[in-house]
Formats: C-alpha cells, structure tokens, sequence
C-alpha cells in the first residue's frame, strides 16, 4: 500500500472506532433509536473527510471540510424549525434552535437519572460529542500522521467507565481498539513501504515501532499515573457516578462511607413507603458502623444473634417501657439491603419472627437471598423513649462505669486522626456543659453553628478528614455525623455512626422515602438508656433535631440560630448532576480539587499533551512533507540532526559527513544514501529535475535515518 | 558560441578526455591531484593558468607534461629581465629577396604557451602576453594575427624570490582565470616521485592523449553545461561574500564571477556531468579567487592567507536548497 490510499481507508475505520466509543456511555443512558442518526451524521462527515481527502493533498483541509459538514448535518438533524420541521438551510432561526437545543440537553442531562433514556436533545449532544471527537483522531492521525498518538482521544469517551469501574460492553471496546490498531498498521506499512519486502531486501524488518511505544506510554500512564491518582488523597473528591449496583436492578445504600466522597447523584426513586399512626417517622436506620479509619468507615463484625422477638434495644428495656407506641406498617419497594430499616428508638416487630437482631451492632437481619426487596413489615416504637431528663439521668451510672456495656471499637480513635486537636476542640465547644447530655448536645449545636457549611462537594484531605473537615468546615451529613462521632469519642463518649433513611414526604396519606431522603448520624451511648440520634447536619439536607435533643429550654446553653428547624426534612429540589453525556467535562461537578495529586495528574495529562502536540508537529514537518527529492533530503538530515552537517555543506559534502560520521551504516543505506543525494542533486541543480518518484525518496530517506539510528543504536549497546 | 545542450555521449568524451590526461600527468606529478584538475579544468573552461609556488616543486614539470600530454603545438618562453615583447610575439623580418617583410611567429603561436617564471620580465613584455591571452591574437606592426586555438597560457611564478622581480598587478593577474599553488608533495608521493626519476626522464614517458580538435570539441561541450539558479545564486554568494568580507581590502570582480562558473561547468563535464553543483563551486572557489583578492592589513597582520579568508567564506555561505520553502510549507 503506496502513498495516500492507507489514509482512504483509515478514515472509515476511525470513524467506527470513534462511534463504538458510544458504548464508554453503557450504564449512564439507554441505547436505543437515537444511535441511527448519530451513526448517519458520522458516516456522514467521515465519508466528506475521505472525499476532500481524494480531492487536496493539503492534511487538514478534509478535517475543516468534515467539520463544516458534520456541524450542518447537526443541526439539520437535531435542530427542529420553529414550528417543529426540519429545515436543509440554515435560517436566522437556527441559532435560537441550537441554543434551546442546546439549553434543553443541559437540563435534561442534569435532571435525568441514569441510566437516561436519550431524548432528542442528549441525542444531538452526544453526535455532536461523537463528530467533533472523530474529526480531532482523524486531524491527527491521518492529517498529521501520527496514528498511535490518536489512541489518546480514542479511549477519552472510555475513561469515565474504565476508571471508576463500570461495567462497559467488553467486546464493543475491543472492536474500538481493534479498528485504531489497524490504523496504526496501517499508518506504519505506508511509511515504510512494505516491511515484508525489507525483509527480503536483507534489512531488518522493523515493527511498527512508534505504535508499540504509544501503546506502552498508554499503559505506563494507566498504570503509573491511575494509581498515583486513586492513592492520592485527592480521589476521593474527584466527581464519582455512584449508580445503581445492578443496572435496572435494585437500589442499595451505599455502604462505602469515605469522608473524602462528594456527595452525587442521588436517585429520586421510591425506597420504601410507609404509613404511621403518629405522623412523620424521624428516621429509619438501616446500618450503624463503629470503626473509623481516618477517612472511611468499617462494617463491624457480627455479634451475638437472637430472634428478633420483643423489644430490640441493646439495653434490658421492660416492654411496657414502649407505654405508647407509635405504629408504622413499612413497604420496601425495590431496595435490596441486609438489614431491615428500624426507628432509632427501643422498638418490636410484628412479624419478627425469622429475622435475628443484633445486640452488638443494633441491627435486625433479614435472611432472605434478596434482602429486604418487596418486604412489607409494622414495627412499633417508642418515639418519646428518650427525653431531657431520662437522658441526664444517665449521668450517675456513667459514674459507676456504664460505659464498659458497650464494645470498646465505639470508643476507639484511629491514629490517624489529630486525637490532640480534635479534643481540643471538642472540650472548648463544650465547655459549659455539666453533664453527657449538654455535651452531646452543645457538640450538635457547634456543629450546625455558622463555622460549618452544608455542601455536597468536600475539601480533599489526606488521612484525616475529620481534622479537615473542622477546619474546612464544608461537608454533608457523612462529616457532620463522623465529626459528632469523633468529637464524642474525644470525650470518652462512646459513640457510632448510622446510615439509614429520613422519614420523607407525606403523599395522599403515605409517606415516601426516596432515595435521596438516605442520610447518615450520629448516636451516643447514654449508659441505661441505649443509642440516642443527635443531628448535627444543618438544615439543608437534615432531619429535625430530635426533641430531646432541641435546645429549646432556658437552661440550656445559648447556641446560635442555625435557620429554620421546622421545615421539612427532605432534600428541597436541587439540580442532579448526573454523570455527563457526552464527553464535554463536567462544568462545576469536578471543581473541588486541588490537592497534589491533582496537580501531578494534571501534570501528567499536560506532559502527555504536549508530547502529542510535539510528536504532532514533528510528523508534521517530517514524514508527511515527502513530496520530492528536496523534502526527502530535508526530511533524512533533520532525522540524521547534527550527523549530517549544517547547512552551508553541499548534498555531496552531507553524504561525506554522515558516512565519516558515527557507525557505518550498512551497505543498503550507503546504497540508498547516494542515491537520495544524487536524487536531490538532479532537482536542484540539473536542468531535467529529478524524476524520482516521491514514495521511493521517502523509503531511501527512511533507510538512510533507519540505519542511522540503529547503528548508533548499537553502537551503544555496545559501548 | 555554441551552447547547445551536451548529449551524454559529449559528456563521456570530455570525461574520457580528461581521464587520459589526467592518468598522463600523474606519471610525472604524483600526489597534485587537485592542482591538475584545476588545470584541467582550466584548459577546458578556456582560461590561463598561473602556476605560483617555490621552486623545485614541479610547476614547470607541470606545465611541460601538460604540454606532452596534449598532442599539440606548445611554446615555451623563459622570462628574463632583458626579454622582449618582440621575444614573445614575434617580429616581421625583412626579406631581401622577396623584398618585403615576413613575420616570424613567435612563441605565443602555439596552443599551449608554457611562460616560466613571468614575473621576472618587465612589465612591458608581461603586457605583450597579457594582451595576447586576453585578445586572443597578436597584432604587429599594425596586423592583427589570431592566435591558434585553442590557446592556453600557462604561467608559473615564484612568489618567494622577490629580488630582481616585476610582481604582477592585479589587474594582470585577473587574467588568469586560475592559480595554482602546487605545493609541497606528500612524503609517499615525494618517494614516488624519486623512483619515477630514477634512471630516466618521466617527461620522456608522457605520451600524447588528445589533439587540438579533441580539446576543441571538449571545450564547446563544457560551454552547453547547464547552471541552475540555485547554483548560479550560491556562486554569487561566495564572491559577494569577498566583497563583504571585512578581512579582505580587495573582493573578486563580476569577471571572477564569469571565470568561477566556466571553470565550474568544466570540472561538471569532467566528472560527466551536464549540469553544475555547488561542489563544483567550492572545488574552484580558491584557484578561481584567490588571486584577485588583496587580504586586508589586519588580516594579513594575523597571519591569515587570501585562500584562508575564501574558505571561511566558502564555510559560511549555505548552499540553496532547491524550493525548500515550498516544500516546508506544504505539511
């Protein structure tokens, strides 16, 4: 394969490549009619660039030309006229068309769920994504001929997937692959004509070389660069598309607490419903987790099991201690947890039966191979157990040592975390307090004071989140609780987190939990008295403070306002930053970091850019530019570099220095060396020019700098 | 003038030509490779040549196998201070009993003129030569008599014995389209030459090669070498560059120019080619120039020869690459 024809068919074959890299997107939208048109636009556009391609020889007019056409066939497809029709011809219209086209997949990206069904909107975002990507590999690796770089932004739409794991169609991936490998061989056999006919002409036949260290630098980056990155401290604040586990399946807490995640995405569906006999559920907990590493917290390990008969409450709570029990009748919808979702106060449960409690960890398992999905359950509570006075008069038997009932892991502190400043802290804050309930609750009310912010983006940290998050004082629930939990614990508080559910929005006589009503706490152990909820979460996104827990009496210590406590619990509205659609970077989601971690990634990425840009701008002004004796000989002395002289040395004179210079270089290239200069001699300097024809000079000034290179390749291997 | 296109097989023949000559001349001066190339090419570019070097080095040895080697007519001349330009051209001598005057030829009617030592004459018989080599004819006693063809002067004189001497002005030396320095030989090329003279005259074993017509033909076919632009404008550079050159206090005329590319395009044909390079250019930038430029006080305080100064010039000056511009620009 000769000159211009490889690049004919590698066009296509990008094109492809670039269009499965649709498939990067599996688990964020729903695949369905939407890829026809996208698929047309492309074969569209790329059969454009392979015209223009035949028509110029110039590298990057196809790439302008694709990029007119492509942007026309967009905007015909996917922008409708005003009164909904499409239009060949751009009117003073369109623009009004493509901005709301354009403003429209905004919104809609923003306020879908994944996996999205793709309206007409995302649709045209995602074709344009998918053309724009597709004419920049071409531009670089047919205009510029730098196949093996282009892998760069081929794999751009798969990183997303790749990095955090996702599940992506392994074999679409390996067709995308396959399609740029056979670019770059096909980009190699052309630049030096057939390495089989090297072979035979007695010189090595070299591997296509520049693709197997593209290729290499790729892996050394994915395997250097990624885990630098996840080990950093700044991955956890990198934007993460938390999806449901199983797509389509059921949804499921996320049980990976790590202080470093923003908050993202969470799902508007319906987790479960209930109805009560006494309004409102504060919460139902679902998991509490005692061990904290610094960053993240631990499930605990099971304890002793009993039927969950009775009153489940770590404590020996006479029954009739649930005087006036408040009932709700529970319907869990598709939500596969492990354990079932209980009030925080002593409570039973009417059909209890099969399922085992958990003293140790609070908890009522459920056996059943799917969970808690589908369950239906009443539980009873004692919504009024813990009171003011019931929770200070737990004060004596903590004299006596009440705090030994509990495992010692609720009072443990990870060394890793400041213990010193966080105490310190923690004793100034509650200083005035007289007894365990004041301190709890003047640590509660620091905590929803104006030194704290609610926000769903965290400050990256390293191993001590909490120490970070006091001082930078932005967090959602997971800090605010994990920072009450550590402060406690500081205080030989024994204390624990829990995850679980607020008790959501009041519809036609249920209430609705959604999945974005999930929320985390803190509960302190009041000897006698059990696990008591405090909230420290400032209103945004909180449940109420518990009554007992509600500063409201005079003797209380003053505590700031912290906004309205009486309005709802549930999350108001907010924009849902789903993942993105298309490969444009995500505008705000991903601010966050700034950590050195992230600037060594973006060092990285900057570093691998302008190597690309450099190799570009070399294949440029090399291998592309034979067209005649001149540019071939150009091309052989630049590769050759300070070997062959300067320029006031006649081609004659250069043959002189690169064969005097350095090690020999072979009988072929010697060959090839004469004859090039001869080539370059006849074109300048005699009157019939030089009737070479360019692929030939190419190959000889191939074989010259070839040679060159591995002579001195071996010289010093040798030396 | 003829400058038609040179077919290959003139090309081959000047080649040829140039070869037999050369291997004949070889006999005699071993290891002056590049001082009878230049006369080669000097003979065949139509110019004179001023052989200037020490004694004893073989600038006559030269000049009279050169003489053999050709099969032509040659003219010997040994410049003394009491020579006569009638000495050089001839003289018209009265015939009694023909009762008129006949003109006796003098040596400068001959193909090759062999002048020894010309800076010994006085400047008087010098310009009867010079003016002979420059009109190609002889004119006495009001009679203009062309000079046979071709005609090749070649001139030696020693630049060290300055005693007794009438130093060629440069308006004289431009004359000469070359100067050679022949040059102190190799010790093998010196051991060489002892055998080659041991027992017999090495001249004596140079035999003729080519005739006046040869030489005639070779010289119409080194007139049609073609000169590219690029290769005109890189000899235009290097003279130019003489006259820039602040080392120099006299740069080569437009003349030196002329000379550079005939001599330039007869080296080209002696390798068989139809066209100049610039290695053609540089071969003959310093026989070509050197001559006619006067080295500046400083640089002649420093130590520096006008032939040093001309290979400064010569390794400064880039040598065009044919629409190199275009062909970068196109990616």
């Amino acid at each position: 394969m000769n000159g211009g024809r490889w690049r004919l068919i590698a066009t296509p074959l990008i094109a492809l490549a670039t269009g499965l890299g649709v498939g990067g997107l599996s688990g964020l939208v729903v695949f369905g009619d939407w890829l026809r048109p996208m698929a047309a636009v492309l074969a569209a556009t790329a059969a454009v660039v392979v015209l223009a391609r035949l028509a110029t020889g110039r590298p990057f007019l196809p790439t302008a030309a694709g990029a007119l056409a492509g942007a026309w066939l967009i905007v015909v497809a996917y922008v409708p006229t005003a009164d909904g029709g499409t239009s060949w011809f751009p009117r003073g219209e369109t623009l009004d068309g493509i901005r709301l086209v354009a403003e429209r997949a905004v919104w809609y990206a923003q306020h879908t769920v994944a996996p999205a069904e793709v309206e007409a909107s995302l649709a045209g975002a995602i074709t344009l994504a998918v053309v724009a990507l597709f004419l920049a590999i071409d531009a670089i690796a047919v205009g510029a001929g730098f196949a093996a770089s282009a892998g760069f932004l081929l794999l751009a739409p798969w990183l997303p997937a790749l990095t955090l794991e996702r599940r992506v169609p392994t074999a679409v991936l390996a067709l995308a692959l396959a399609a740029w490998l056979a670019v770059i061989a096909l980009s190699r056999r052309s630049d030096r004509g057939s390495w089989r006919a090297r072979a035979r002409d007695g010189a090595s036949p070299a591997p296509p070389v520049a693709a197997l260290a593209a290729t290499a630098a790729t892996v050394l980056v994915a395997l250097i660069a990624a885990p630098l990155a996840i080990g950093g401290p700044g991955w956890g604040a990198m934007p993460r598309l938390t999806l449901p586990a199983e797509l389509g399946g059921a949804s499921r807490l996320d049980l990976e607490i790590d202080l470093r995640h923003s908050l993202t995405e969470q799902s508007s569906e319906p987790v479960l419903t209930y109805t009560s006999s006494d309004g409102r559920l504060d919460v139902l907990r679902v998991y509490t987790f005692g061990t904290f590493d610094g960053t993240r917290w631990d499930r605990d390990p099971e304890g002793d099991m009993r039927p969950a008969t009775g009153v489940l409450w770590p404590e020996d709570l006479a029954d009739p201690l649930i005087a006036e029990p408040s009932t709700a009748t529970i319907a869990i919808g598709d939500s596969a947890e492990t354990r079932v979702p209980i009030p925080s106060s002593p409570r039973s449960l009417a059909a209890g039966s099969e399922w085992t409690y958990d003293p140790s960890t609070d908890e009522v398992l459920i056996g059943r191979p799917e969970g808690t999905v589908g369950l239906t359950y009443t539980v009873r509570s004692a919504a009024d157990f813990h009171t003011e006075d019931s929770l200070r008069g737990a004060d004596g038997l903590i004299a006596s040592g009440g705090d030994s009932a509990v495992p010692t892991r609720y009072l443990d502190l990870n060394e890793r975390i400041d213990i010193e400043k966080v105490r310190q802290v923690a004793e100034a804050v509650t200083s005035p307090a007289t007894d365990r309930y004041e301190t709890a609750l003047l640590l509660q009310e620091y905590l929803r004071g104006p030194n704290f912010q609610y926000s769903t983006d965290v400050a990256p940290s390293g191993g001590d989140a909490v120490s970070a998050f006091l001082a930078d004082g932005r967090g959602y629930c997971v800090q605010f609780a994990t920072a009450m939990v550590v402060m406690s614990r500081t205080l030989d508080i024994p204390a624990r987190m829990a995850i679980g559910y607020l008790g959501g929005a009041e519809a036609d006589g249920r209430y609705v939990v959604r999945g974005r009503d999930a929320h985390a706490w803190p509960e302190l152990y009041f000897p006698g008295h059990g696990w008591v909820r405090f909230e420290p979460t400032p209103a945004v996104q909180t449940g109420q403070r518990p009554m007992y827990a509600t500063p409201d009496q005079q003797d209380t210590p003053p505590v700031p306002d912290v906004r309205d406590t009486t309005r709802p619990t549930a999350q108001p509205e907010r924009p849902l930053p789903t993942a993105e659609p298309s490969a444009a970077p995500a505008a705000g989601a991903g601010e966050q970091g700034t950590a050195g971690s992230w600037v060594l990634v973006a060092v990285l990425v900057l570093t691998a850019a302008a190597g690309t840009g450099l190799l570009w701008w070399r294949a440029r002004r090399g291998a592309a530019a034979i067209t005649d004796a001149e540019s071939a000989w150009a091309s052989m002395t630049r590769r050759l570099g300070a070997r062959a002289g300067d320029e006031t040395l006649t081609p004659a004179e250069t043959e002189l220095a690169i064969l005097g210079e350095g090690p020999d270089l072979g009988d072929d290239a010697r060959v090839a060396l004469a004859a090039l200069r001869t080539a370059v001699e006849d074109q300048r300097y005699a009157p019939a020019g030089s009737g070479v024809a360019a692929d030939v000079l190419a190959g000889w000034a191939d074989r010259v700098a070839n040679a060159a290179r591995d002579a001195e390749k071996g010289a010093r291997s040798r030396g | 003038m003829t400058t038609t296109v040179p077919t290959a097989a003139q090309l081959a023949e000047v080649a040829d030509l140039a070869l037999r000559v050369r291997t004949q001349l070889q006999t005699v001066l071993s290891g002056l490779d590049e001082a009878v190339d230049a006369t080669l090419a000097t003979i065949l570019a139509e110019g004179h040549l001023l052989l200037e070097d020490v004694p004893g080095v073989g600038k006559t040895t030269l000049a009279r196998a050169l003489g053999r080697a050709l099969d032509t007519t040659v003219g010997r001349i040994q410049f003394t201070p009491d020579l006569l330009p009638s000495d050089v051209t001839g003289v018209s001598v009265f015939r009694g009993d023909e009762h008129r005057f006949e003109f006796r030829p003098g040596p400068v009617f001959a193909n090759i003129v062999v002048a020894d030592e010309i800076n010994r004459a006085s400047p008087k018989t010098q310009a009867a030569l010079l003016e002979s080599m420059q009109e190609r004819a002889v004119t006495v006693d009001g009679e203009t008599r062309p000079l046979p063809a071709p005609f090749l002067v070649v001139a030696t004189q020693n630049p060290i014995d300055m005693e007794g001497t009438y130093p060629l002005p440069e308006a004289q030396r431009d004359r000469f389209m070359t100067r050679i320095a022949v040059g102190y030989p190799s010790s093998d090329d010196e051991i060489a030459m002892l055998d080659a003279h041991d027992g017999h005259d090495p001249l004596a074993e140079v035999r003729p090669v080519a005739t006046a017509a040869d030489l005639e033909r070779a010289i119409a076919t080194v007139r049609g070498i073609y000169g590219s632009p690029a290769v005109k404008q890189y000899l235009v550079d290097v003279v130019r560059g003489t006259r820039e050159s602040p080392d120099l206090r006299l740069g080569a005329s437009p003349r030196s120019s002329l000379q550079l590319l005939a001599a330039a395009k007869a080296r080209a044909a002696m390798a068989g080619r139809d066209h100049v390079l610039p290695d053609d250019v540089k071969a003959l930038a310093v026989p070509v120039l050197a001559h006619r430029v006067i080295p500046a006080a400083q640089a002649r305080a420093a130590g520096r020869s006008a032939e040093a100064v001309i290979q400064d010039i010569l390794a400064r000056v880039a040598v065009p690459a044919a629409r190199a511009p275009e062909a970068l620009s196109r990616g």
